[in-house]
């Protein structure tokens, strides 16, 4: 499990992290979101111990990261720069990862890597940054470790590529119970494989839940009454917001989604219907009613 | 023992990993150290078959071009190996490997000392065995050539490769340890040349100016002394002696009197520098752990050291540049405006490419202008803020002794001493010394008790120091001085008289008669500058003879000591000068060659002598070496001091040439004097 206990980061006077608390269970896959410069490589990086908290604690199973080796042997970071390695081939860069980590797996590495048909012995210089992509995480899946730590992982593949990697990383954790935390600033590129996200903006976790959970709790209902609803109108509901868009009336509430139709046709609209919600519309609206602008959000 | 011998395995791995990664840069620091030493080596042993052959100056060429390059390399190695710390990307990569900081630092420290210089360490005893195996060579050499006091070639060799060694060792420590509290490739490099080549000179000149303060001694020799021990660059004259010695030994073209006497050599040096090597390690290992990796990519990881860089930018130009330049010439705005520029340079590279900051960088330049001149008026006027000239005024002395002899006690004596010296002072302020062995001594109590002392380098022919003796001539109780020295030593003095017309030796019986007149006469009628009739000589006797290479003093005689003359006439009567056995000497000491001459008063008139007596001068400028090629001597009774002007130097020498060539007819007339017989002590009878 990792957990950050009141973590706070600054650069000089800007502060990342501030009192920065989080849970992330064993075998879960992680979507951290924000904009950039949200913080979210930083908390990466000091997931990774590559960076010190200023104060607070940082612990994966229960063991303080930074400095820390035998911890370190758990945990994988893939960052979202690669040109270090442009020098080597991926045989090189398969072999530096092989000496590092000890559960590094051949055979999985050869696996992976007969799925995407990287060449093995051009140096990753002359490769596209897709290419260089599939290649870090290649390495990192075959590292065997137990916590992988993807930044920006998706960046420049095309779709067919960002699938691939995808379905590989679900693989991963499918086989080897991984835990998994990828950043990104865009939503569509981890509602596929994570099960749980989080908002970090500001130095704080604005929004921390279970994907599912989110999904199934916040609906959509279009409708046409007379006369624009109000709020008050539906005190029973947990409503977070109602507009008006090309004559129809869109009531956005929080609750099962059965029991919201219910109370909507209760005041006679002409036309009601659910209408499903994507994981950009459900974060939107939960940040709307959080009194965010979501225009800096995401 | 498992996750132990795993951790091991880990820093080995990562150990082979950076030296694998900086395979190129290990050829190239292989070359570059083959060029440095062995063929070096090989350079002089062709040289020594054939003198100046196209290998050896080809040879010598390429060496001293590695030898120039390997400390930029080290500085390179450094940069190179802690890459982590100013290559973002590789700090992540790095950075979240599982090895621990103590591992990845020793790793990268001996990883890149491992590529970048440890090269050396092979080169260096290749170098040592073609060097060894050259002696015989080398001894064969010395008989073909006549060379009487051959160098240790080996030793010489040996001096080089430790040398090397520890400048290499040091530029690249010190780099690592600037890589650590810095975050840019660019500025790490520049600043670690800055702190390899500056460092030293930085700390030389700043002990420099204070030890002056302190103590009153020369700044530039405690400036020299300092830098010369500090290393990297400090060794760097003691490379620059050795190429020196070997290429002149092979080139003959002036005698080496060096004995195999190596800073790098020596054990006492050795610790120092393991000592200092060790604190520099352990600065950079402390400054790395503390750093914060986010500052990869930053100019600098601690933003106190913008402050710190300034500021000590500013107080060490102007000190530095204050103890290696300083010179009592009028040039405060010069010297201001050389430290102002230096350290706005400093501080452009500290804050640019920040557009915004160009101010306060010109604002630390004049800042700099304004504290270097002040800094240098302020030492020129305050006499190194008080410590060195002497108070002028008489009242606040008890005493002054004079190097332990000579002690005036009258106020106004010693008033008017400390005026002249002080002026002295100013006149020659870069001759202070600060060896005791050629130093004259000023010792004084003050009227409140304390004692202090002040060493300055004694005036001779050879150095233009201050000039004691004439300052002591100047008083007007000098005939008192001069007589109570002579009496504060425990052994008998041979007297000597030589006036115009009788040189004469006073009898042991007649000494304390002749002293009595001679002492009387000058207590009452001394003056300084007044005509001179002759000279009284006081030589050192030890048990039965006369000392001539020991202690010696003259006193002039008067043309007004008439008791004196009269008393000298009765005593020397029968002994006139015969004017044939008169002489003067002229020695010239040039860098490529020498020459001795000595020519009797008979050739006066020789068109040749003539001419080359209307080449010299009296008076020479103090400040010009050149002046002091010559030293030139006359048996007359003034013993006056002759100088050769540098614009007459050449036409001198060739006419001392043509006057031994036309002397060489006569196997008398140009004998040395280089003599055994002067350092042959002289019985008591024999005068």
């Amino acid at each position: 499990m990792i957990k950050f206990e009141n973590v706070t980061k600054k650069y000089e006077d800007f502060t990342v992290l501030e009192n920065f608390n989080l849970e992330i269970p064993t075998g879960c896959a992680y979507g951290l979101l924000g904009t950039n410069g949200a913080g979210k490589s930083t908390l990466l990086r000091i997931l990774s111990g590559v960076y010190k908290p200023d104060s607070g604690k940082v612990t994966i199973d229960g063991e303080d990261i930074y400095d820390n080796a035998k911890t370190k042997q758990k945990i994988l970071l893939i960052s979202d720069e690669t040109s270090q390695f442009n020098g080597m081939t991926l045989l090189q860069m398969k072999k530096f990862y092989k000496t590092f980590y000890a559960k590094f797996s051949d055979e999985k590495f050869n696996q992976l890597n007969n799925i995407v048909n990287l060449p093995v012995n051009k140096k990753l210089g002359g490769f596209s940054k897709g290419m260089k992509r599939q290649a870090a995480v290649i390495c990192g899946i075959a590292a065997g470790t137990d916590y992988l730590f993807l930044d920006e992982a998706f960046d420049g593949l095309d779709p067919s590529m960002r699938s691939e990697v995808k379905k590989m990383i679900i693989d991963a954790m499918c086989d080897n119970d991984m835990t998994v935390v990828t950043s990104s600033h865009n939503l569509h590129e981890i509602e596929e494989y994570c099960d749980t996200v989080g908002l970090l903006h500001h130095g704080s976790m604005l929004f921390n839940k279970d994907l599912g959970e989110l999904k199934g709790n916040i609906h959509k209902v279009q409708c046409k009454f007379e006369k624009l609803p109000e709020k008050e109108d539906f005190p029973e509901l947990d409503i977070l917001l109602i507009e008006e868009k090309n004559g129809f009336t869109n009531i956005i509430a929080k609750g099962g989604a059965d029991e919201t139709l219910e109370k909507i046709k209760e005041k006679s609209p002409n036309v009601c219907d659910l209408i499903p919600l994507s994981l950009k519309e459900i974060f939107i609206y939960e940040m709307e009613a959080l009194n965010y602008d979501r225009t800096k959000l995401m | 023992m498992t996750e132990q011998s795993s951790c091991k395995s880990l820093f080995k791995t990562y150990l082979f990993y950076k030296i694998k990664q900086n395979s190129a840069f290990f050829v190239l620091c292989c070359l570059m150290n083959i060029l440095a030493l062995p063929l070096f080596a090989v350079a002089m042993n062709k040289g020594l078959t054939s003198t100046l052959t196209g290998f050896y100056q080809l040879g010598f060429f390429f060496s001293i071009f590695a030898i120039i390059v390997l400390p930029f390399l080290a500085i390179n190695g450094a940069v190179i190996s802690f890459a982590f710390y100013t290559k973002k990307n590789l700090s992540d990569t790095i950075g979240s490997l599982p090895i621990s900081y103590k591992q990845r630092f020793w790793a990268d420290f001996i990883g890149g000392y491992i590529v970048n210089v440890a090269p050396i360490i092979p080169s260096g005893i290749i170098s040592l065995c073609i060097f060894g195996a050259s002696e015989g060579k080398y001894n064969d050499f010395c008989k073909l050539n006549e060379i009487a006091n051959p160098i240790n070639f080996t030793g010489y060799g040996a001096a080089l490769f430790f040398n090397l060694f520890i400048i290499t060792t040091f530029a690249y420590i010190i780099a690592a340890v600037i890589v650590s509290s810095c975050g840019k490739v660019v500025s790490t490099t520049l600043f670690s040349i800055i702190a390899v080549f500056g460092l030293p000179m930085f700390v030389g000149g700043i002990v420099g100016v204070f030890a002056t303060c302190a103590t009153g001694m020369d700044v530039k020799s405690v400036v020299g002394t300092v830098t010369a021990f500090l290393p990297p660059v400090g060794l760097f004259g003691e490379v620059y002696e050795i190429i020196k010695f070997f290429n002149v030994y092979l080139e003959q073209s002036e005698v080496i009197t060096k004995s195999c006497d190596f800073i790098s050599l020596k054990p006492s040096y050795i610790i120092v520098y393991i000592i200092l090597a060790a604190a520099l390690i352990a600065a950079a290992y402390f400054i790395g752990k503390n750093r914060k990796i986010e500052k990869t990519g930053s100019k600098f990881v601690f933003k106190s050291m913008y402050y710190a860089i300034s500021l000590v930018s500013t107080i060490g130009v102007s000190l530095s540049i204050l103890g290696f330049a300083y010179n009592r010439a009028d040039n405060y705005i010069l010297y201001g405006l050389i430290c102002g520029a230096i350290i706005c340079v400093v501080n452009i590279l500290i804050y640019l490419p920040n557009k915004k900051e160009i101010l306060r960088c010109i604002a630390s330049g004049a800042g700099g202008i304004l504290f270097s001149v002040l800094l240098l008026l302020l030492f020129d006027k305050t006499g190194s803020f008080g410590n060195r000239y002497i108070s002028e005024d008489g009242s606040k002395y008890e005493y002054l002794l004079i190097n332990e002899r000579i002690k005036l006690t009258d106020k106004d004596d010693i008033s008017q001493y400390v005026k002249l010296l002080n002026n002295e002072i100013g006149t020659h302020s870069d001759q202070f010394g600060y060896n005791d062995e050629y130093g004259d001594v000023i010792e004084y109590k003050t009227s409140s008790g304390k004692v202090k002392q002040r060493k300055y380098y004694i005036s001779n022919y050879y150095s233009h120091g201050i000039d004691f003796e004439s300052i002591i001539k100047k008083l007007g109780g000098y005939s008192k001085y001069f007589f109570e020295e002579l009496d504060s030593y425990d052994f008998d003095w041979s007297i000597s008289v030589k006036t115009e017309k009788i040189s004469a030796d006073i009898s042991p019986e007649d000494a304390e008669e002749f002293l009595k007149v001679l002492k009387r006469e000058a207590a009452e009628k001394y003056k300084d500058g007044a005509e001179i009739a002759g000279t009284v000589e006081f030589s050192e006797i030890v048990g039965d003879r006369v000392n001539y290479m020991g202690y010696h003093r003259s006193f002039n005689i008067q043309k007004d000591f008439t008791d004196t003359l009269d008393m000298i006439s009765l005593l020397g009567a029968d002994q006139e000068i015969d004017p044939e056995s008169q002489y003067f000497y002229i020695d010239y000491n040039g860098f490529n060659n020498a020459i001795h001459i000595e020519v009797p008063y008979k050739d006066r008139e020789d068109p040749i002598v003539k001419e080359m007596m209307s080449c010299f001068v009296t008076e020479a400028d103090f400040d010009n070496s050149d002046y002091f090629d010559f030293h030139i001597v006359s048996e007359d009774i003034h013993n006056d001091r002759y100088y050769v002007p540098p614009e007459n130097k050449q036409r001198v020498i060739e006419l001392m040439t043509q006057y031994a060539e036309k002397k060489l007819t006569s196997p008398n007339a140009h004998k040395s004097i280089t003599g055994e017989d002067e350092e042959e002590f002289a019985t008591k009878d024999d005068f």
